[in-house]
């Protein structure tokens, strides 16, 4: 069962606001789509850790550095606000 | 004239074009002509580019400066070629939205290494094409910008993710497009709408400028009307990319056996058995025989852990979207909404700009990788997921060749018939999963139609860096299908 705090609790972690009229609906997919993949429970697995794919930590020589700038505007001009270079966002600090 | 410049192959176009037959502006008129009289009721692009015949005049302009030797370099097979790209694949000064409300606006900063490979090779990037949000579907009913109807019955879905490119491929269009895949979404909308789709061997072609959906799962694929145009495009996008850590190395296809492989194909029995459409069964039943023909042996095979993928699949995907989907906050790009404090802007710009599916997604992921349930399901699926790899890799160490499936276990669908059961749509992937799982190439080649012209996909599944099987294979399925016919 996924309460209603279960539901606001993932809210919260991915930061997306959900409607209460949303929870209810939510909640029961969820519960579905969880009860389907639990049918993983039955199968016998090892305890340690799975590598993802074949490759691993894939470094680069740390070299070949941009102009700094280069790509400012570029990038900013995506921004939804910016200025003087920087993206603007509400404060952090104290807030 | 125009009419039959859509109907040649990209191989075939791109040949005229080198041998000054045509031009590139005519090749690509006859396509916008195409889009002009055809997608307004199918809504396969969400953008036709205003300069697709300046960049045809650009084709031309090589081919009039170049001898006929150095074309062949300077064009591969794709020069001069109109093609449709997914909305999720980054084109340098062109929008990409992925589909989705969230990033609409956005104008790509650069281009994506599979982009750039076009590009260098004066391909024509005609429009972009419409996609379930983020990637996250199977019927293209998931895009904020509408869906996309399948061209063979414009009351059903045309498939997803990729069901724009599909769709674009299939009603002449474009003569090739790339799609995406994650979980079946190049192959799956390739079988409803009649088309070849590939995915690639995971690493084959990067993921620089793919707009991520599960890292460990993307891949860029190829969409065309005939194997040997798929061939074509993927050699001309995939390779080692030092932007994308997860490509195999330079010389990784070098040393692969090119074409020399034994004609036996394994048949999961146990997995097709259930869950699958009576005729899609018969049809499966019926290329079967028609491989027979052209002399291919085809045994029972084992899989025990495939019919799990599609569980592990709906854990580690929505695990890996959650994460990738993070990015999304309103602040570097895309939509903005305004709450009272920093949290607030996130959460109203991410209720606002994700659609229902990719919600849900995103919570289930969140769910999955939660303290006290991570272990449970996602280092279970994880573990599972090795378990289903072994297996398929055990099948191709016993001296199989291919397995062989059904694409999907249904025609296409009604538009709006799974839209409220999540888990109902979800099971449309139960055959295609695996093979991103174990991140091997797979193939899904047209295998006919029922008799309301909805059309059936064989899908081929190879070992890892084997595309060569796949095209091989289904270049032959393509002869004895059509001489049967």
């Amino acid at each position: 069962m996924i309460s209603g705090e279960e539901i606001e609790k993932l809210s919260a972690l991915a930061r997306i606001h959900i409607t209460d009229t949303e929870k209810k609906k939510l909640a029961e997919d969820l519960e579905g789509i969880l009860a389907y993949v639990s049918t993983l429970s039955q199968v016998e697995t090892d305890t340690e850790a799975v590598e993802t794919t074949p490759v691993r930590n894939v470094f680069r020589e740390d070299v070949g550095e941009h102009e700094p700038g280069a790509y400012t505007d570029d990038l900013l001009s995506s921004a939804p606000r910016a200025k003087g270079g920087y993206v603007i966002v509400k404060k952090i600090l104290g807030a | 004239m125009a009419e039959n410049l859509t109907k040649l192959s990209i191989i075939e176009a791109c040949e005229g074009i080198k041998n000054r037959q045509f031009s590139s502006i005519e090749l690509t008129s006859a396509y916008l002509d195409a889009i002009r009289s055809t997608d307004g009721d199918l809504g396969a692009y969400l953008e036709v580019f205003d300069d697709a015949l300046e960049q045809a005049g650009r084709a031309d302009s090589a081919v009039r400066n170049s001898s006929r030797i150095d074309l062949e370099h300077k064009f591969g097979r794709v020069g001069g070629v109109p093609l449709a790209m997914k909305d999720n694949i980054l084109i340098a000064g062109r929008r990409a939205s992925a589909g989705s409300k969230i990033l609409e606006g956005y104008v790509a900063s650069y281009d994506a290494t599979a982009t750039k490979r076009l590009r260098d090779r004066h391909a024509v990037f005609i429009g972009r094409t419409n996609m379930d949000e983020f990637a996250m579907g199977s019927s293209t009913e998931n895009s904020a910008y509408g869906v996309t109807r399948n061209p063979h019955d414009r009351a059903r879905v045309s498939g997803g993710s990729s069901g724009g490119s599909a769709a674009a491929v299939a009603a002449g269009m474009a003569a090739g497009a790339l799609g995406s895949e994650t979980g079946g979404s190049v192959r799956q909308p390739a079988a409803f709408c009649g088309v070849v789709g590939l995915k690639p061997t995971y690493g084959a072609v990067s993921r620089s400028g793919l707009i991520a959906l599960a890292s460990s799962l993307d891949q860029i694929g190829p969409v065309a009307r005939s194997v040997r145009d798929v061939q074509t495009l993927f050699e001309t996008i995939r390779g080692n990319d030092p932007l994308d850590g997860t490509t195999v190395a330079a010389r990784a296809y070098e040393s692969v056996p090119v074409a020399d492989f034994n004609k036996r194909l394994g048949v999961p029995e146990a997995f097709v058995s259930e869950g699958i459409d009576s005729d899609v069964r018969a049809n499966f039943e019926a290329s079967k025989r028609l491989l027979e023909k052209e002399g291919y042996e085809i045994v029972p095979v084992e899989v025990p852990h495939l019919q799990y993928a599609l569980a592990v699949y709906y854990i580690l995907m929505p695990a890996e979207a959650s994460t990738n989907l993070a990015r999304f906050d309103g602040v570097k790009y895309g939509l903005h909404v305004s709450g009272k404090t920093l949290l607030e802007d996130y959460m109203r710009t991410r209720a606002e700009g994700f659609g229902k599916e990719s919600r849900r997604r995103i919570l289930l992921g969140t769910y999955v990788l939660s303290a006290g349930y991570y272990d449970a399901y996602y280092n279970k699926a994880n573990a599972v997921r090795a378990r289903i790899t072994a297996d398929l890799n055990a099948v191709f160490d016993s001296g199989i060749s291919a397995i062989i499936t059904p694409t999907t276990p249904t025609t296409a669908f009604k538009i709006g018939e799974k839209a409220s059961n999540p888990l109902a749509m979800y099971l449309s992937d139960t055959l295609t999963v695996g093979a991103n799982l174990a991140g091997i190439p797979a193939l899904s080649v047209p295998s006919g139609s029922n008799e309301d012209g909805l059309p059936y996909g064989l899908q081929i599944m190879a070992p890892r860096l084997r595309e060569d099987i796949l095209f091989e294979i289904g270049d032959d399925f393509e002869r004895v299908r059509d001489r049967e016919q």
